[in-house]
């Protein structure tokens, strides 16, 4: 009971070990495994603990880029959105923009990661990124661009499209 | 945990089923009306979404202000009860009708999308009367890539709409030059600015109604101007000494927040003499500063 108010010095420091979906063991520094509310509430869950945590949602490689992403904002406050409520996705900082040029396999895998662990601004990020691919498209080129299979009949499509005009100008 | 194993490889390809419903909600979140809509129209599992009020509840609460909508929802009130008192149904009916009346998240983001979308600060050149007398340039010098050039025409009258524009202060500022080359007669130009009051759904033919209380401010620079232009040569941002002021105050209809319509017009249809040499870049909305009084910040050169 009383691990949890250890000194945040010594806490910073420690290690946790992470198993992706492989069985490969990876080692973090606790506070980078932090970044991730889901292995967070789990350490608090379990106390000290030597044991590695399985994450069989979560393969290696994505697990590396998921431990890349938590280093490089180790320091960073994670807060939420509440201060600046008008969402934009144009506000993605270099590193990070770099960091989400991956193939579209693997950012897909990284919102998978991003949301299995709870880690929010790597949801938000991976995910303005697809909204940045969607933008200005037409229904039929985001199909093209995501390999999303049309399963509306040509009538129903009309359909839609007429409930949806609103959108239009004016 | 009990969270099942997922084979990504396998599923590839049906991106819409293997992200979760959040998920797709916060890629909703980031898109703007036409984006959201053409994103739910690739497939029905999204499309399914947009069905659902929770949907729409949290885009609006995700995109927007509570004060916002707020704002929005209190006009929609008075609207509605504005309709009920020229129905002339009796005063319980209506505070009973106001008070029951909840909107629906979809039909408010609608709404406030429409609103707040129009906050024009720039606008090209677009809108001409004798296209064919008017040069278009392709240049780098415009910030469009895009400017017109006025070559030997009679009369000319360029007007630019800003169709929604949100209450406040306004200067408003042309991107123009005046070639000292091929200068001839545009010593009587005139500028103006036409207000629109707006009130929206007001109206039960259309969208939206205008107010007649139109007003507008005319201004001729004179020869002074024109000839410390013509000396420029170059490109300025010329902000008019008259300003586009909307004071929510004085809204026809007091309480509901309206937007108004913003007309710019160059003109001179003195058509005895054939002008030349003024090209035209674009127009723009600036948050008028009162502090900022000094005449010699109305010409900057680029």
């Amino acid at each position: 009971m009383a691990t949890g108010s250890t000194s945040t010095n010594i806490s910073e420091l420690k290690k946790i070990k992470l198993t992706s979906s492989e069985g490969t063991e990876f080692v973090v520094d606790k506070d980078v495994g932090e970044k991730s509310i889901l292995l967070k509430n789990m350490l608090e869950d379990v106390g000290e603990n030597d044991m590695a945590i399985p994450l069989p949602n979560v393969t290696g490689p994505i697990l590396t880029k998921v431990i890349e992403y938590c280093t490089h904002h180790r320091d960073d406050f994670f807060i939420s959105q509440d201060d600046d409520n008008k969402k934009t996705s144009d506000d993605i900082d270099e590193w990070d923009s770099e960091f989400c040029k991956v193939d579209q396999g693997t950012l897909f895998e990284l919102i998978l990661a991003a949301n299995y662990l709870d880690i929010k601004p790597l949801l938000d990020l991976t995910c303005k990124t697809v909204a940045n691919m969607i933008k200005g498209k037409s229904p039929e080129e985001i199909r093209k661009t995501f390999n999303i299979a049309n399963d509306f009949t040509p009538e129903e499509e009309i359909q839609v499209k007429r409930e949806n005009e609103w959108c239009e100008e004016r | 945990m009990s969270t099942p194993i997922v084979n990504y490889q396998q599923k590839k390809n049906e991106f819409s089923q293997r992200i979760p419903e959040n998920v797709s909600l916060n890629i909703f979140s980031f898109l703007k009306p036409r984006d959201i809509l053409s994103f739910a129209m690739t497939n029905k599992h999204l499309q399914k979404q947009l069905e659902n009020e929770d949907f729409w509840e949290f885009i609006c609460k995700e995109q927007f202000e509570p004060h916002h909508i707020e704002d929005v929802q209190n006009t929609l009130r008075k609207i509605k009860e504005l309709k009920l008192i020229l129905a002339e149904e009796t005063y319980e009916t209506i505070q009973q009708a106001i008070e029951d009346e909840l909107f629906e998240w979809k039909f408010l983001y609608k709404k406030l999308s429409f609103m707040c979308r129009y906050i024009s600060y720039e606008s090209r050149v677009t809108d001409y009367d004798n296209p064919e007398n008017w040069i278009i340039v392709n240049s780098e010098e415009s910030e469009f890539g895009q400017y017109y050039q006025l070559e030997n025409i009679s009369w000319l009258h360029v007007e630019i709409d800003s169709p929604h524009v949100l209450p406040g202060n306004y200067d408003i500022i042309w991107r123009l030059k005046i070639n000292s080359k091929n200068y001839k007669n545009l010593d009587n130009l005139e500028f103006s600015v036409e207000i629109v009051e707006r009130v929206h759904e007001l109206s039960t033919m259309g969208e939206y109604m205008d107010f007649a209380k139109e007003f507008v401010k005319p201004f001729v620079p004179g020869q002074k101007l024109i000839s410390i232009l013509k000396e420029k040569d170059d490109w300025v941002e010329y902000c008019l000494p008259v300003q586009a002021k909307f004071d929510p105050q004085e809204a026809s209809i007091p309480g509901i927040p309206t937007t108004f319509h913003l007309r710019c017009k160059i003109f001179d249809y003195s058509d005895d003499v054939l002008k030349s040499g003024l090209s035209i870049d674009y127009v723009r909305l600036r948050h008028h500063d009162e502090t900022e009084n000094d005449m010699s910040n109305f010409l900057k050169t680029y």
